[in-house]
């Protein structure tokens, strides 16, 4: 370490430089500060530095947050261990007052840390102390800063200092500041975990009553998650004792926004308070926000269905949800019907083949012909789980027309959900099938007007051939995608290299030589510069692809793509050079590895 | 002990485009949308004579008060600020200015060698492309004609908007920001005009704010401050409207470091404008002769509907 | 060296900032492949015409997305790629690192944001410093803008410039002897180029209301396109909401390319494809999407203002 002669120098030079007119130069300081502790010695850092950074507070906050943060990163180590770690809490609880909600949160978090170095009597002696000055505070900020530190602190309090805790946490759940109260309702929820269950109902819940029923909704919106912490703690019959008229308030509070708190936390409160609760109440309630006025509200509900009915039995849901989700099919909101997209396929599992046939499948049809681009997407990404349940057959033979329609729909991106999902498709309706009804769609990919789409329409193909096999891929795509290479418009040209590119791996020696490599080789002398650059970057696939074919293979590729690629290296343009110039490299070194291919196709 | 007593009863009611408050006989209501569609504009621009719209106008945005005892009720909305805005050539006192580089750039076309005189050239459309308007919101058309604001009486403190109470951090009942115009003045500066405005559990206050930057030219605000303390009776609100300019070197010269980007911070150029002295902001200016220097101070009392029509 | 360039590509494409040495290293070589171009590039068709960007970098992803990736698609664009937006860093320099590596494929036009003392204002500067905490990143991409083309023409029949014409240049030649490579000055017709913009209500040339800046009507476009023999002049410069904007019997067109402009217009954007016969196809693409659902109220937070 470097504790020469000049002994002064590190603390010297950090004060200079927090005195310094540039922040960065105050900033790059700060985030210096272990190094310089460690560079005065344990005895001297807690003597000197830690007095000096808990005084110099008077900075922009960007500083100050880099502070907040330095000191809660291991810090101690540099003070002589855990036994000094509460000097700490000095400049901390400086920062912990400060205006700016960012440090501030910064200098909790770090004294949470420390918190849990220190030892019983430190925390009886230093950290409680804190607490209460923080607690009871002049200016709001302290005040807040201090709801969120009974977490930590209360476990490794004595009993007395608990009882005493408890009390001054209920104070600044009655502050006059609405921000006080909003930090106590946040932080009611960590802290009511570490209670014992007696006080949970003797402190907690009187507690949590008075943040529930505050005037302002930004206060209450926040006790959703205290409600749930508390049933959490509690057993079904006392929940149902203790709790039963807070959920009914909170599922029917006038605010729209506490609302959609409880909405977005449904699940996680229909698991805290117990079976017999969801079944009598919970489902009603349920069904309440379902059909709340607000859109935001039944977005957060929709959020919630399959997780919800899964704590359901199927005739309940058949009952009570589906005509809720039946009726939010066709709200008038984009954004409901959107995040019922999503959610709906997750109750085919839970209803099963009958009913999902008979109930969910109609809405799927309706909802595929949504306006709104999102709500379709969103039904497609999902149909796997639906294809589970009911078998491909009923799901292809209700769907193929709305996929057929999708297929050409305006947003790129629902086009595209289709293709992705098309291998799946394939794959279970079998060869027959598929050619009959989606083997044309595949190919009018091909000669999309937006590239991701035409890119994907390729990938699509391989994937095809891979399920159908070559022989497939020679009868059926392959004859068309040469066919395209002869086409006037260059977008054509491209998408044939581009898709022979990409099927390349999974031909044979006899369709690449017999079939694919007359039209590549021919489109050497393409006018476009981009196709012959495409053209030496395709030869390079099938030189490596032929290389994997013995013998006959080798000799097909030195015979008839060693030659095209050798005239593409003296091509006018600079890239058809380059490219073709990497193909004879990479086709050469293929002829010693032979397993490259796929990597090859990789880069490209 | 709790202030939670001191905090009247009202309703909020918030949906995603529009938020609104009751309080007392008030309700304000603040609408949010985006900016205009080319249909819109169209409509919009018949109605203002033809004015170029900003490049972002948001013509669905508007934030209402109104008191439904005396059924006075005051708007803010994009027409409303733009009906401000000169259209045909600059008058006196319109404060017109042209952007930095205007002299050079004349001087180039005006040289006897240049290959472009300007004679050839025919002036475009004369507007006020700053968009500069005095707007301190209208009254709706349905609002009773008698309740028209009167000057202030300087010597009356309850005249006064008494903006050391309004520091106090007293929760905010209701909060909203809108903006209704918007422009970048083709990159060389911007135009801007934003209102806001708070409910506390004793008053309303609301500030709506044109902010100007010409780039190497000048710096202008205007601002209207509407405040009501809830406990007066009859309702009594007062509106102080004022406007700032200062050169744009001058701004420049408060900057902390050579960064320019507080130049497009509006709370630093609204701090320099209003914390320099009065003679150079709202006085001398930025030699525009732009009427709508210095500050008026106006009040109105909401006496009800037939009690207005005797006086 | 084409791999590390690659690598820099692919790690820009995910919009992942180059350090300061790559930065300074990549504006080395893109001014060593710019000076050799003339003020007005010529360009082969087939190619595919862009306007303004911004640093709306995930939306130049959408672009290229419904366009296809340089090198397999040609590309022009027409300057703006910096300011307003959050990513011009990104944006520029992975533009600049395609010319870099594909100088034939892609062709870089100035736009009038590519100044010193305009991204001084509008963000790019700002952006620059907090991003690499010294303006050093900011000097080196403003020492590449002035050796940006001023124009570029397509198969001898497009013009493509930012701005517009100027009263000053009445045959593409003239453009080709403006001495290009300074800060963009504040007249004359290199100004004109990138600043002016035609008017629909106009008959010759127009003097801007704002003191500075020509406008120009029908008859302007028409004497040009005639008298240089061209087809179609493309420009930028001017949001259109519906992504191009065709004037003047089709001789103009105003191309745009930032979707949802400063995150909050709604507009949609295009590109111009031009094939190999010059042929056009306007390709109208959305902003990126986004995940605004996951934030409940977008209403910003209340404040003591006074």
């Amino acid at each position: 370490m470097d504790n020469s002669g000049d002994e002064l120098y590190p603390i010297a030079i950090l004060i200079d430089e927090l005195r310094s007119e540039d922040v960065q130069l105050r900033l790059n300081a700060i985030h210096r500060v272990s190094t310089i502790a460690l560079a005065l010695g344990p005895q001297r850092a807690r003597d000197e530095l830690i007095p000096f950074l808990q005084d110099s507070l008077d900075d922009e906050d960007e500083v100050l947050l880099a502070l907040a943060e330095e000191l809660g990163r291991g810090m101690d180590e540099y003070i002589g261990g855990k036994d000094w770690a509460h000097l700490l809490l000095g400049p901390l609880e400086n920062l912990a007052t400060v205006e700016e909600t960012l440090v501030r949160d910064k200098a909790t978090e770090s004294i949470t840390k420390i918190s849990t170095l220190l030892s019983p009597a430190q925390v009886e002696e230093f950290f409680v102390p804190l607490l209460r000055r923080l607690s009871t505070a002049d200016w709001f900020t302290s005040r807040t800063s201090g709801a969120s530190l009974y977490p930590p602190a209360y476990p490794q309090s004595s009993d007395a200092t608990k009882d005493e805790l408890r009390k001054l946490f209920l104070g600044l759940a009655s502050d006059d500041t609405p921000m006080v109260r909003r930090a106590a309702a946040k932080w009611l929820g960590p802290f009511v975990k570490t209670f014992s269950k007696q006080h949970v109902i003797s402190d907690a819940l009187p507690i949590y009553r008075k943040l529930s029923s505050d005037d302002q909704d930004s206060v209450r919106l926040l006790t959703v998650e205290d409600l749930i912490a508390i049933a959490e703690k509690l057993d079904p019959a006392e929940v149902k004792e203790q709790l039963l008229s807070s959920i009914r308030a909170e599922v029917g509070d006038k605010s729209w926004r506490v609302r959609y708190m409880v909405a977005t936390h449904f699940v996680k409160l229909a698991e805290a308070v117990g079976v017999d609760i969801v079944r009598e109440e919970l489902v009603g309630a349920f069904v309440q926000l379902l059909k709340d006025n607000e859109a935001e509200v039944r977005t957060a509900a929709a959020g919630q269905i399959p997780g919800f009915a899964k704590l359901l039995p199927p005739e309940v849901i058949l009952a009570r949800i589906l005509p809720c989700v039946r009726d939010l099919s066709l709200d008038a909101s984009q954004h409901v019907r959107a995040a019922l997209g999503t959610q709906i396929s997750g109750l085919a599992p839970l209803l099963g083949r009958e009913a999902t046939t008979e109930h969910l499948l109609p809405l799927f049809l309706h909802m595929l012909k949504d306006e709104f681009p999102d709500v379709r997407l969103n039904i497609i990404s999902k149909l796997e789980l639906v294809n589970t349940v009911i078998g491909i057959d009923c799901l292809a033979q209700s769907l193929l027309p709305a996929i057929v329609e999708l297929a050409e729909d305006k947003q790129w991106r629902v086009r595209q959900a289709i293709i992705e999902y098309i291998p799946l498709l394939a794959t279970q309706l079998g060869v027959k099938f598929f050619d009959e009804q989606l083997g044309n769609l595949c190919m009018s990919w091909l000669g999309d007007n937006v590239y991701s789409i035409r890119e994907s329409a390729t990938i699509n193909l391989r994937k095809l051939t891979e399920v159908f096999g070559v022989e497939w891929a020679r009868g059926t795509i392959v004859p068309k995608v040469l066919q395209m290479g002869s086409h006037p418009n260059y977008l054509f040209r491209m998408t044939t290299i581009f898709a022979i590119t990409t099927i390349a791996p999974t031909l044979t020696l006899e369709i690449i030589r017999d079939n694919v490599l007359a039209t590549v080789i021919a489109l050497v002398k393409d006018p476009i510069p981009n196709i012959r650059f495409n053209v030496a970057k395709s030869l390079e696939v099938l030189a490596l692809t032929l290389a994997n074919k013995g013998a006959e293979g080798h000799d097909v590729a030195q015979r008839r793509i060693v030659p095209a690629v050798e005239t593409l290296r003296n091509d006018p343009d600079a890239d058809v050079r380059y490219f073709a110039g990497r193909a004879l490299e990479r086709a050469r070194a293929g002829e010693i590895s032979e397993t490259t291919i796929f990597g090859v196709l990789w880069v490209l | 002990m709790s202030s939670a007593e001191a905090i009247p009863p009202h309703d909020l009611d918030n949906t995603p485009n529009s938020s609104s408050i009751k309080i007392h006989s008030w309700r304000l209501t603040s609408k949010t949308l985006p900016i205009s569609n080319a249909s819109e504009i169209n409509a919009a621009q018949d109605v203002l004579g033809g004015l170029p719209l900003p490049e972002m106008t948001f013509g669905n945005n508007a934030l209402v008060l109104k008191e439904e005892k005396s059924g006075w009720e005051y708007v803010f909305d994009a027409v409303g600020a733009l009906r401000g805005v000169r259209l045909g050539e600059f008058q006196d006192g319109d404060g017109g200015v042209k952007v930095g580089y205007a002299k050079e750039w004349l001087q180039s076309r005006t040289d006897p060698s240049s290959q472009t005189p300007l004679s050839y050239t025919v002036a475009a459309k004369p507007f006020d492309w700053t968009y500069t308007t005095t707007y301190s919101g209208h009254t709706a058309p349905n609002s009773p004609p008698q309740l028209e604001f009167r000057p202030a009486d300087p010597s009356n403190r309850n005249h006064q908007i008494p903006l050391a109470q309004l520091t106090r951090p007293d929760p905010i009942l209701f909060y909203s920001e809108i903006t209704l115009f918007e422009d970048e003045l083709h990159d060389n500066g911007s135009s801007t005009f934003s209102v806001r405005v708070r409910v506390m559990p004793t008053c309303l206050f609301l500030l709506a704010r044109l902010l100007l930057r010409v780039d190497g030219v000048l710096f202008r605000m205007h601002d209207t401050r509407i405040y009501h303390d809830f406990s007066t009776s009859p309702p009594l609100i007062l509106k102080e409207t004022g406007g700032w300019e200062l050169p744009y070197n001058v701004v420049k010269r408060h900057l902390p470091s050579p960064d320019l980007s507080p130049l497009t911070d509006p709370q630093f150029v609204a701090k320099v404008l209003t914390t320099s002295s009065v003679e150079k902001t709202q006085k001398e200016g930025a030699q525009t002769g732009w009427r709508g220097l210095g500050s008026t101070y106006e009040v109105l009392e909401l006496t009800s509907g037939h009690q207005g029509q005797g006086s | 060296m084409p791999s590390d360039l690659d690598k820099q590509i692919e790690q820009l494409k995910r919009c992942e900032p180059l350090s300061e040495g790559q930065v300074k290293e990549l504006c080395l070589k893109a001014r060593e492949i710019l000076i050799e171009e003339g003020n007005v590039q010529y360009v082969d068709a087939p190619v595919t015409i862009c306007g303004d960007i911004h640093g709306q970098f995930f939306d130049l992803l959408e672009l290229f997305k419904m366009g296809g990736f340089c090198p397999d698609t040609n590309y022009l664009f027409m300057g703006d790629f910096v300011d307003r937006g959050f990513y011009s860093v990104e944006t520029f320099l992975l533009l600049l690192a395609f010319k870099v590596r594909y100088p034939d494929r892609i062709t870089l036009i100035r736009g009038n944001h590519e100044s010193r003392q305009i991204t001084q204002v509008y963000g790019f500067f700002d952006e620059c410093q907090r991003k690499y905490g010294t303006p050093n990143v900011w000097r080196y991409c403003c020492e590449v803008f002035d050796y940006l083309a001023l124009a570029a023409i397509v198969d001898g029949r497009v013009l493509c410039v930012h701005g517009g014409l100027s009263p000053n240049i009445t045959s593409i030649d003239q453009i080709r002897v403006i001495d290009r490579k300074q800060e963009v000055p504040h007249d004359g017709p290199m100004c004109d180029l990138l600043w002016s913009d035609p008017d629909g209500d106009l008959i010759g040339w127009g003097l801007s209301p704002r003191g500075a800046g020509f406008l120009f009507g029908a008859d302007i476009v028409k004497m040009f396109t005639h008298s240089n023999d061209i087809d179609l002049i493309a420009r930028a410069h001017q949001l259109a909401m519906e992504g191009y904007k065709l004037m003047f019997d089709r001789k103009l067109v105003t191309v745009w390319s930032a979707p949802n402009y400063c995150y909050r217009c709604g507009n949609v954007a295009s590109i111009l494809e031009l094939n190999d016969e010059l042929q056009q196809e306007y390709k109208v693409f959305q902003h990126a999407p986004t995940d605004t659902r996951s934030i409940p109220v977008k209403r910003p937070a209340p404040e003591y203002f006074l």
